[in-house]
């Protein structure tokens, strides 16, 4: 079944906003009018390997959230400013986006703690006033395996934090289990909502019979922890052989009549080319006629 | 029942010798140089700002280019019916309309080929066409039909000429330099001997006989732009023979217009005469019978089932806001014609002059009528399109480009019977002469 | 919004870090390494070395070629489903759009109708995009190739080559296409940029233009832009062959949703076979009426 959605109207702009191209950013540069400048900072995790911060800019202008691009932020670990907590500095592209990852340099200051606060911090420019955002973390690893389940497929993932020098286990946090597709996450067993025990981990039973998979019917699952407040967004993704093995014929190079010229029906070429030659060399026959008309000039 | 009596040979050359202007001919010349000046004029906004200065919207996207275009593409068709048709037919009283009916063919496939490339967003792609041909889409099968009508025409002009080019040639007095040297140019090798003439008289029966799939075809296939879509009103099977008829009927009914005009102005009352006028009345009106009978085809069918789509668009046409054009091309351009011509009064040359004005304007207005309202009826309701796309009357630019277009064929006539003689000299001359030896 | 952006966001990363572990399979488009490394701490505390060229927030795609925009992604069959029971007329989805392809003002390619298929039926809301057809009227009758059908199965539209006839307009019976009859006034830098059949920008005056169904960004496992407008979720999108459509919170098996929901396709008996289905407006998820214009100024704050 459907669910539908509730997201509040600035949701729905602000989607809008981001899907927004470039033009509107071009534009927005030339209007100095009364403006709000919003800065975003997200922390996210893949696959437990480098943590990574996206930086998002906007600009509110009237009723219209647009992408401010552009506009240098620098990022900190822990400290709101200070040369030995930078992150490093970026610019945000034409969306109003920018990402960055943890430099090596901050490996103490990574390990000092299990939580870290970054803060970002965004120069006032042209079309953006000066902003700061922060967000806190509690670092996190999100495991994924398949287990045995009633038929032998099922995925089992752990979320467990760090504390002090030790990974223990986080219960009462959403996890989903899905498949990853073209542009979304497909849940592995329909409806079915996952939150971690007392051990940390969810076991959910992959559900999905005869999911097209790549040529080898493998397909890429994941476990996702999506934007919560204590560990940010993780994802970790796993191949599993549970898929269909899917080779797409497509008949794009079949012959037919909306396939390029190239590739016109032989019944149709023999057609028009044999109309156009039939015709054709009647009335070069004629012309051959003419010049020997022309040719008999002479003999009169 | 020759209505004629033999003349002498000197008396057809002189009559029938193409003729300087005179103050009518250089007012009336003048006069259609200046509504294809302000057609060209109306052609340079429309490549300066975009197609945006025609009344042409996404719903309405063909207009008045696209309905003249299928207007000359069938009245050139009258070259194949006079010419062809009759001559195979062995019907030697249309002698003297041949050279008409193929000035009138070579002239409006010009413009038909003219007025599509007007229609074009992107006429500088033009070439775009033979580089990266797609032998599926009709308009193909349309460019390379027309173009080989345009010279099959073309070669039906000129071969029946070479025996009157000769007579020109021996002439030069009575010629001005340059249509000296064009004569020269096009028959100084006629020589009229019959080893010459026999080929001749070969390619013409050849030509005769090929014109006449290649008419049928370029009208078809001008038909299935229309037919080969899905939309409502073009979404036919009749379409190709109906167009066909159509086409022989405007052509006859131009031919009519032609003969009466030449016959006053050049005074050709004694090659263009009331048998003239009587039979080619009698073909107009079978002709129109013939497109009648398609038209009830087109439209009672469907009219009868009312399937959805075409509902609204019917309604439109035969009570709603295009029934008055609706019923003016079905009654003025074919039944009134038609009655006027079926009896003997009403085929002689003023009446049947009149029937065929009424026959080519109906039918151009038909033209627009198979064009138009089918566009302002898709299948999706119309939404999300501002106010002016919902409508379509052509602007000024449509109407100077078309006007101009019109004016472009009828200039290219006039200065086809300036420099050519309108009635064949040499098949006059031969006729004349047989009749006397009889 | 924060949801969306991140749910957004990670689509790209999610390819791009996956590079990042060689266990994980998901981007399509290769990127050549630099050879250039740097430095990173993963959440471990480790250092890793990684490819400078791995480091970009959208992975710096080689340009297409024209004839690469003609064959179209590979392996993939694009395909839309369109939920009737949650459209209300916001328009959202025509706005993004018209807006991400810089359009002319009069034009939409997205097109809301106000329906009603019988007297005594109940009238609902449909969008439409270009139907995207598997046998498309408007390619059969194009004589230059200007539009074609791609191996993905996008009908697309190359704007250098268009002649402006427009007999593909008068072809499509879904009336999708629309003519650039003026210069589409494309602001800057968009309008100086090179033509791309996946981008469809930038329009160009006397050529026709229609929904492309966005591959520029499916390329970078985005959504099209209808997708992530919508603020109902109307509209899903997908790859037949990975039998999955989303509109970016719920993903759904297609095969299952047309089953359970009974979808259909728009004058399936002309046989354009479309690549875009509809859900029938059943247990709506707003009233009809909520979508008239009168009742929106009401409802949709702005």
């Amino acid at each position: 079944m459907m669910h539908t959605r509730k997201i509040d109207i600035s949701k729905l702009i602000a989607v809008i906003a981001l899907c927004m191209p470039v033009m509107l950013c071009a534009q927005d540069s030339s209007a100095p009018a009364a403006r709000e400048s919003l800065l975003y900072l997200k922390y996210q995790l893949k696959n437990n390997r480098i943590p990574y911060l996206q930086v998002q800019t906007k600009t509110k202008e009237g009723k219209a959230f647009l992408p401010a691009g552009n506009v240098p932020v620098e990022l900190f670990l822990d400290k709101d400013s200070a040369a030995e907590a930078l992150i490093g500095k970026v610019t945000t592209n034409n969306l109003g986006e920018a990402t960055i990852w943890m430099p090596g340099s901050l490996a103490k200051a990574w390990d000092h703690a299990s939580d870290h606060t970054f803060y970002a911090q965004a120069k006032a420019v042209k079309n953006f006033d000066a902003m700061q955002a922060s967000v806190t973390i509690i670092m996190a690893r999100l495991e994924l395996d398949t287990a045995a389940g009633s038929d032998g497929r099922s995925l089992k993932a752990k979320l467990v934090k760090k504390e002090g020098e030790s990974w223990v286990p986080m219960p009462e946090v959403d996890v989903r289990l899905a498949v990853k597709r073209l542009g979304g996450y497909l849940p592995v067993a329909g409806d079915e909502t996952y939150t971690t025990d007392s051990t940390g981990s969810v076991t959910g039973e992959f559900a999905l019979q005869h999911l097209p998979g790549d040529s080898t019917g493998k397909i890429e699952v994941v476990a996702r922890v999506e934007e919560n407040d204590e560990v940010g967004t993780l994802e970790t993704s796993l191949l599993v052989p549970w898929g269909e093995p899917v080779v797409y014929k497509s008949d794009f190079n079949k012959r037919s009549l909306w396939a390029t010229g190239r590739k016109a029906p032989i019944w149709l070429m023999l057609i028009a080319y044999g109309c156009i030659i039939g015709v054709w060399s009647t009335v070069i026959y004629l012309f051959i006629n003419l010049y020997k008309i022309i040719k008999l000039r002479s003999q009169a | 029942m020759k209505e004629h009596s033999p003349l002498s040979t000197e008396k057809i050359i002189s009559d029938l010798y193409p003729k300087k202007f005179g103050r009518i001919g250089r007012v009336w010349t003048l006069f259609l140089v200046i509504v294809c000046l302000i057609g060209a004029y109306a052609y340079y906004r429309q490549l300066r700002y975009g197609l945006v200065v025609t009344s042409l919207r996404d719903y309405v996207s063909w207009g008045i280019y696209i309905s003249n275009f299928v207007f000359f593409v069938a009245i050139s068709l009258v070259g194949s019916l006079i010419t062809a048709i009759l001559r195979l037919a062995n019907a030697k009283w249309s002698t003297p309309l041949t050279r008409i009916a193929e000035m009138i063919a070579v002239s409006a496939i010009v413009f038909a080929s003219l007025i599509i490339i007007v229609d074009m967003g992107r006429p500088e792609r033009l070439v775009y066409i033979f580089t990266h041909t797609r032998i599926q889409s009709p308009i193909t099968w349309d460019v390379v039909v027309i173009s080989t009508y345009f010279v099959i025409s073309l070669l039906l002009l000129y071969l029946p000429l070479l025996p009157d080019l000769q007579i020109l040639n021996s002439h030069p007095n009575r010629n001005t330099g340059f249509l000296n040297r064009i004569y020269r140019f096009l028959g100084a090798f006629w020589k009229g001997t019959r080893e010459q003439e026999a080929i001749n008289n070969r390619s013409i029966i050849l030509l005769c006989i090929l014109i006449i799939p290649v008419a049928f075809t370029i009208h078809t296939v001008t038909s299935w732009l229309f037919a080969t879509t899905y939309r409502p009103g073009w979404d036919s099977t009749n379409f190709g023979a109906y167009f066909i008829s159509g086409a022989f009927l405007v052509g006859g009914g131009a031919v009519l217009v032609a003969m009466y005009l030449f016959r006053k102005f050049y005074g050709l009352q004694n090659y263009i005469t009331y048998r003239h006028f009587d039979n080619m009345g009698r073909v107009v009106v079978m002709l129109a019978l013939l497109y009648l009978y398609f038209n009830v085809n087109e439209y009672l069918v469907p009219a009868f089932k009312m399937k959805k789509p075409e509902e609204h668009h019917l309604e439109e046409l035969f009570s709603g806001k295009f029934s008055l054009g609706f019923w003016f091309a079905i009654i003025v351009g074919m039944i009134i014609p038609m009655f006027i011509l079926m009896f003997k009064k009403g085929r002689r040359p003023y009446p049947a002059f009149w029937a065929g004005v009424m026959v080519v304007v109906g039918a151009w207005f038909k033209r627009y009528l198979i064009v138009t309202p089918t566009l302002l009826h898709p299948f999706l309701p119309m939404a999300d399109v501002p106010e002016s796309y919902l409508n379509y009357f052509p602007s000024w630019e449509e109407w100077a480009i078309a006007m101009g277009s019109l004016a472009g064929v009828l200039l290219i006539i006039t200065l086809l019977a300036r420099v050519f003689p309108i009635v064949p000299m040499h098949e006059s001359i031969t006729e004349n002469d047989a009749h006397q030896e009889n | 919004m924060e949801d969306n952006l991140s749910s957004r966001r990670a689509f790209i990363a999610g390819g791009l870090m996956a590079m990042l572990n060689p266990g994980c399979s998901s981007g399509e488009n290769s990127i050549q390494p630099s050879g250039e490394k740097v430095k990173l701490l993963s959440v471990d505390g480790e250092e890793i070395e990684v490819d400078r060229a791995f480091l970009k927030p959208v992975p710096d795609l080689p340009p297409l070629s024209n004839a690469e925009e003609r064959v179209g992604i590979k392996g993939k069959k694009f395909v839309m489903v369109i939920d009737l029971a949650r459209c209300k007329n916001v328009g959202k989805c025509r706005e993004s759009c018209n807006h991400a392809h810089a359009l002319h003002p009069d034009h939409n390619w997205i097109k809301i109708y106000q329906m009603q298929d019988g007297d005594h039926t109940a009238p609902y809301w449909q969008p439409t995009t270009c139907m995207h057809c598997d046998s498309p009227p408007c390619v059969k009758v194009c004589p230059v190739d200007a539009t074609f059908k791609r191996e993905d199965g996008i009908v697309a539209i190359d704007s250098d080559r268009c002649i402006g006839c427009r007999f593909c307009m008068a072809a499509c019976p879904y009336t999708t296409r629309v003519f650039n009859w003026e210069d589409p006034g494309v602001p800057e830098p968009l309008a100086s940029q090179h033509y791309s059949c996946e981008s469809s920008i930038p329009q160009k005056k006397g050529t026709v233009g229609k929904c492309d169904f966005c591959p520029d960004k499916v390329r970078k496992d985005e959504l099209p832009h209808c997708v992530t407008a919508c603020p109902n979720g109307v509209f899903f999108f997908g790859d037949i062959i990975e039998d999955s459509v989303t509109n970016g919170t719920e993903t759904f098996r297609f095969s299952e949703l047309i089953r359970d929901k009974a979808g259909y396709r728009l004058m399936e008996d002309l046989g354009t076979k479309p690549s875009v289905y509809y859900l029938p407006p059943v247990d709506r998820n707003f009233p009809f009426e909520s979508g008239l214009p009168s009742t929106q100024e009401t409802t949709t704050p702005h």
